[in-house]
């Protein structure tokens, strides 16, 4: 009796759910017949004609290489004038697109980008993976502690069993490893120096160029102990697949050592120059 | 630059990243809406092909992080088919949490009794009026409370959208503290502007339980 009525029951209701499930089945695989053909754009690989925007990805939350500028509005740094030089000499406009660091090199590699233009340091596993301009700047990775340093740290020696705070992916993750550190990772410089101040970590890893200039502007209540270490060398990275490009790219760079541009964007920003 | 100054100054900034984050929300609300109903009812369809599909969706989507669901839509299916960020973001969205919500509608629409589909027959209505007008009233009230969790948690999740490069609140957020080099005051900011729109949210959903806040048992 109860599994009459139980039979009777589930026909009432399912009748129109399956009905209307049916429907909704068949009208979604027609939907995704009909628009496959539309849907499936595939990049075409180096149609790269002179009107296009370079398409370039850029933190634009590390000054001074790469930050919006908050009186315009407007993406600014070292990076950013000596990227818009690179487009002004092929003869392009340039597109920024703001990516945080952890989907830099994805977009890279899924060619959303023509290049990367934020410090990226050249190092010999990113070079199996990606191609790379001519260097544009030479630096270093240097300490930095908050100003009461409670673990006494005084150079990258001392950062064996520390916390060091980094960003995500960064190389600086990698020395601090070396130095037998404990990293703990952060989505910008930005959160490592508030959390440093706050004494959350024992010390951070950043570039002597970000030390020099926008430590000493900003009201961080840290420091940079002990000499630079880890000569960098930073270049635009470019996709393997993207050669000519870089070819093309590497071109005007040389051009613009060689008649002063490059030293003279780097004057702008470091009071010296840091391209060589 | 005080950090009052700072605060007002950036507010313009915010408020062009919060109009970007509405309408991420508002599209992905929408598309969640939608996909969870569809899905509630293929998975009550009793049809094992249907119902096993809803099921692996909801596993999957409401299993996996949406992080990394992001990043497959926009940098995995790259090759295949490219979506502008915006695309992603909201097909991200409306995928992850109409899992959720398909959930939510599953349930309520078992909770009505099988006697509303009897006595709705016995009436004379044909399955479809039965269902939108009898049926999914009752269940859509019941469904309210479980849903807005869903639709609240669209709005603060589209801030994902900052790592497919959608220039949303807390990516423009995140820029102006490390221009500024003021953290929290910013972050705080933005939570502020979070809460304003999430608020508005809460507001339609008591508009929402009222209208259809009459006694169905």
């Amino acid at each position: 009796m109860a599994n009459a009525t139980q039979q009777v029951q589930k026909l009432t209701r399912s009748r129109f759910l399956r009905l209307f499930a049916l429907g909704c089945a068949s009208a979604a695989v027609l939907i995704a017949c009909a628009s496959n053909p539309t849907g499936s754009t595939a990049s075409d690989t180096a149609t790269d004609t002179a009107g296009q925007p370079l398409v370039v990805g850029t933190e634009g939350t590390y000054p001074p290489f790469s930050f919006r500028d908050l009186q315009t509005n407007e993406l600014a740094g070292y990076d950013i004038d000596v990227a818009r030089e690179v487009a002004n000499r092929l003869g392009r406009p340039i597109e920024f697109v703001p990516t945080q660091w952890k989907s830099m090199l994805a977009s890279l590699d899924a060619r959303r980008f023509d290049f990367v233009a934020n410090q990226v340091s050249v190092t010999p596993e990113r070079q199996q993976q990606y191609a790379f301009s001519e260097p544009y700047t030479v630096s270093g990775a240097v300490v930095i502690v908050s100003n009461d340093n409670p673990k006494q740290i005084q150079s990258v020696a001392d950062l064996n069993g520390k916390v060091v705070g980094t960003t995500q992916g960064s190389n600086y993750a990698a020395a601090a490893e070396e130095a037998g550190a404990e990293v703990k990772y952060y989505s910008g410089i930005a959160q490592v120096l508030s959390d440093l101040q706050q004494n959350r970590v024992d010390a951070a890893l950043n570039d002597r160029l970000y030390v020099l200039t926008e430590l000493k502007e900003a009201n961080y209540n840290v420091q940079a102990v002990g000499e630079p270490f880890n000569e960098e060398v930073t270049a635009f990275a470019f996709n393997q697949e993207n050669e000519p490009l870089r070819d093309e790219v590497n071109q005007v760079l040389t051009e613009m050592k060689q008649d002063g541009t490059l030293a003279s964007i780097s004057e702008k920003w470091f009071g010296e120059d840091v391209s060589n | 630059m005080s950090v009052i100054d700072l605060l007002i100054r950036s507010l313009p900034l915010l408020l062009q990243g919060a109009l970007t984050t509405l309408w991420i929300s508002l599209l992905g609300m929408a598309l969640a809406l939608v996909i969870g109903l569809l899905v509630a009812i293929l998975a009550l369809s009793g049809m094992r092909v249907l119902a096993w599909f809803a099921g692996v969706y909801v596993s999957f989507f409401r299993g996996t992080p949406l992080l990394v669901q992001l990043f497959i839509i926009y940098f995995g299916l790259a090759n295949i088919i490219r979506f502008t960020p915006f695309q992603a973001i909201v097909i991200g969205l409306s995928l992850h949490f109409g899992a959720y919500i398909a959930e939510s509608f599953r349930g309520a629409i078992l909770s009505i009794s099988e006697g509303q589909w009897e006595a709705a027959r016995s009436l004379g209505l044909k399955p479809f009026h039965t269902f939108i007008y009898v049926i999914l009233p009752q269940a859509w009230r019941r469904a309210i409370p479980s849903i807005w969790n869903s639709l609240i948690d669209v709005v603060k999740a589209s801030s994902l959208a900052s790592v497919v490069t959608v220039q949303e609140l807390t990516n423009v957020a995140d820029q102006i503290s490390s221009a500024s080099a003021v953290v929290l005051p910013i972050l705080l900011e933005a939570a502020a502007i979070y809460w304003a729109l999430t608020t508005l949210l809460d507001i339609l959903q008591r508009y929402f339980e009222r209208r259809y806040s009459y006694s169905d048992t």
